[in-house]
């Protein structure tokens, strides 16, 4: 089982859980090149590997986008113009196609992610108020593996409330990062989870009862069940991953922007340095 | 007119100096005993005897999003906060 871990709480109390009920883990960290004052990457990192200092037998992979990509998330970024002014949208795709090709390279059967039912209740909740109806389709905490190359996801801690994950760190002495990604500052899931947690207040439960009508939903009455038969995948001619395009994926596309608007800037500054 | 929650009168005059304090030399400081409670860079004055619970509301934060830790050691949010107690508030939302 391969693990996606962040430095943050949840993802590392997963691998925490995951090694004391006997599995063989293995963690994957996708260095993402943010600073943003704290240095949040760096720190990120050497949390990660003070809780593999204390867990011997638990291998850590790391994918450094800075050097296998050519550009830190947020400069890649502000190159593409995509996501107005926030590296969230380039992040999240990125992240998501590399963990995919790791897992999948790396011959795992499974994917595990350190989901809480406060993402998924926010997640939910924007799929919802836009009517994201094929986000909706696919939202769940088992996906299961396809032939077009999408390794199996599980998001083993989608019960568990953000409090509980956070209070289960604490309680074992996980050091994780506390500081927060300096770009989630104002991000749309964060809003969501503030106002979940108000409902949450007045309504104790309400955020699992949100979650688990939905998921019920789509299993017994079988909700949003045409919006996921109508994905067709096919492989992306350049790195063989699975996409929903004619053509290279959105991964290689945008990357490959980046690397010849990286290019196109330097190399008039090269020329003259070798002038 | 007495309004409801106001310091009544009488309190209000008990709270005045009996005497004149003219010299500098016998000013008094008087240390009144709180609560603090910090959050990020936030810091937080509260009275004694209120729940933890109550405490983080006073201070205008939702219960839900932060974890109580007194002395390093995290607590449940029906302890009742005594005189001197130093609270720190860890966030639990994270996202992006
Ligand atoms: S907040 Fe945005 S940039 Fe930061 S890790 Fe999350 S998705 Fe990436």
């Amino acid at each position: 089982m391969l693990v996606a871990v962040s430095g943050g709480k949840d993802s590392l109390a997963l691998w925490d859980v995951l090694v004391a009920l006997g599995y063989q883990a293995d963690g994957l960290y996708i260095k993402l090149g943010i600073d943003g004052g704290v240095r949040y990457s760096d720190q990120s990192l050497e949390k990660i590997e003070a809780f593999i200092a204390a867990r011997p037998g638990a291998r850590l992979t790391v994918v450094d986008v800075p050097q296998e990509l050519g550009a830190p998330i947020p400069l890649a970024a502000q190159l593409t113009r995509r996501g107005q002014g926030r590296p969230c949208s380039i992040c999240g795709m990125s992240r998501r196609h590399i963990m995919n090709r790791v897992a999948h390279d790396g011959g795992y059967d499974v994917l595990a992610t350190g989901h809480n039912l406060d993402d998924e209740a926010a997640t939910l909740m924007g799929n919802t108020l836009s009517w994201q109806v094929g986000y909706l389709a696919r939202q769940h905490p088992v996906l299961p593996a396809s032939d077009d190359g999408l390794v199996r996801k599980v998001k083993p801690f989608f019960r568990f409330y953000e409090r509980e994950t956070a209070a289960y760190a604490l309680v074992c002495g996980i050091d994780y990062v506390y500081d927060e990604c300096p770009y989630a500052v104002g991000a749309t899931s964060i809003y969501y989870k503030g106002l979940l947690n108000q409902l949450e207040a007045d309504r104790p439960g309400a955020k699992l009862q949100f979650v688990l009508s939905f998921l019920r939903a789509k299993e017994e009455e079988g909700a949003f069940a045409q919006a996921a038969s109508e994905v067709t995948l096919k492989r992306c001619p350049k790195c063989g991953q699975p996409t929903a395009n004619d053509g290279e994926c959105t991964f290689c596309r945008t990357w490959d922007r980046v690397r010849e608007r990286l290019a196109s800037q330097t190399h008039p500054q090269t020329q003259m340095e070798a002038r | 007119m007495h309004v409801k929650g106001a310091p009544s009168p009488a309190k209000a005059s008990a709270r005045e100096a009996p005497f004149a304090l003219t010299e500098p030399a016998a000013r008094v400081t008087i240390f009144l005993m709180t609560v603090s409670i910090t959050f990020r860079d936030q810091q937080y004055e509260v009275r004694p005897g209120m729940t933890v619970r109550d405490a983080i509301r006073k201070c205008g934060l939702q219960p839900e999003a932060v974890l109580p830790v007194r002395d390093g050691k995290l607590i449940t949010e029906d302890v009742v906060l005594k005189e001197g107690d130093r609270i720190k508030l860890v966030a639990v939302i994270s996202g992006g």
